[in-house]
């Protein structure tokens, strides 16, 4: 970041340049003639919009937003909805096939609950 | 003295922020002579200066309703002066390309005839190196210069922080530097 003491000795001698150039513009008399023909053209102005013109942008840009929602909303969907019950009865019949006795098919040695004092005996 | 700084100056924005167009050419009587200066220094042409009063008289009427009194009324209405050249220009003379401010360089090579014409030269390059800066360095350098507006009011009336009113000045000032040093590389090549 840049000091400001940074920025006088960077700087000074081209801030002075640029004061010194702003001191050297001279103001012309007034213009009476620029002056009223200015006046002319804002006393002809109409008064201030309705506010009622301001909302024209936004109005228009709420229905379209509108049309869009309404549109998206009643669109026929590309891909029929899928059964759900049908989905969820299918998934429970195949874990159901998987289901199993654990103890018909692993030693009860394998458990880690099992005694240790209780070793298992291999069969000969 | 300026205009906002009196306390009748402050009745009569209040009047004309209230729509009295009396009390607006009241204040654009004192305003006109200083805004028509700085026209002058960005068009260099009497007419298209005129033109730019007027439609910056135009649309500060149309504003007057905003302005805040955040800052000074001119610092206001010299943003206002400021943004009505710019969108005068066209899309491609918003930038003075940088070939013309070194032709300009080289043009003002040779020793002038007196030093007041050399000083003169020197302005104008200056002018020609802030007109060639992006449109967000040169508003703050001419608020700040030519303005005489302050930090404060710059963020005020910029609508950014003084922080960066402060960055932006001093990126303007390096980039005027730099362009600076070039330009005199350009103008002591010859000698």
């Amino acid at each position: 970041m840049n000091t400001p003491a940074r920025d006088h000795d960077d700087h000074s001698e081209l801030r002075e340049a640029l004061w010194r150039d702003a001191a050297r513009m001279s103001e012309p008399p007034f213009d009476p003639a620029l002056h009223h023909a200015t006046m002319r053209r804002i006393r002809t102005l109409p008064d201030a919009p309705l506010p009622g013109w301001r909302l024209v942008p936004a109005l228009g840009a709420g229905m379209a937003l509108l049309t869009a929602v309404l549109i998206f909303a009643h669109r026929e969907p590309r891909h029929p909805s899928p059964d759900f019950a049908a989905v969820i009865a299918s998934t429970e019949n195949s874990i159901a096939s998987f289901a199993m006795e654990p103890t018909a098919v692993l030693p009860g040695w394998i458990s880690p609950t099992a005694s240790l004092l209780d070793p298992p005996r291999l069969s000969e | 003295m300026t205009f906002s700084s009196s306390h009748d100056g402050s009745d009569l924005l209040a009047l004309a922020r209230a729509g009295d167009t009396e009390a607006f050419s009241r204040i654009m009587e004192v305003e006109q002579p200083r805004l028509m200066a700085q026209a002058l220094a960005f068009c260099g042409d009497v007419h298209r200066a005129e033109d730019l009063v007027q439609e910056t008289m135009l649309a500060a009427w149309k504003s007057l309703p905003r302005f805040d009194g955040s800052c000074r009324f001119f610092t206001w209405l010299y943003v206002i002066l400021l943004r009505q050249h710019r969108r005068s220009l066209g899309w491609f003379a918003r930038r003075l390309p940088l070939a013309s401010l070194e032709q300009q360089a080289r043009l003002a090579r040779h020793e002038p005839a007196t030093a007041e014409a050399g000083e003169g030269a020197d302005a104008e390059l200056l002018r020609a190196m802030v007109a060639a800066l992006p449109a967000r360095h040169r508003e703050v350098i001419r608020l700040r210069f030519y303005a005489d507006a302050t930090e404060t009011e710059m963020a005020a009336v910029l609508g950014i922080s003084p922080g960066t009113v402060k960055s932006r000045l001093h990126h303007a000032l390096e980039k005027l530097r730099r362009m600076k040093e070039k330009m005199n590389r350009l103008r002591n090549a010859a000698h």
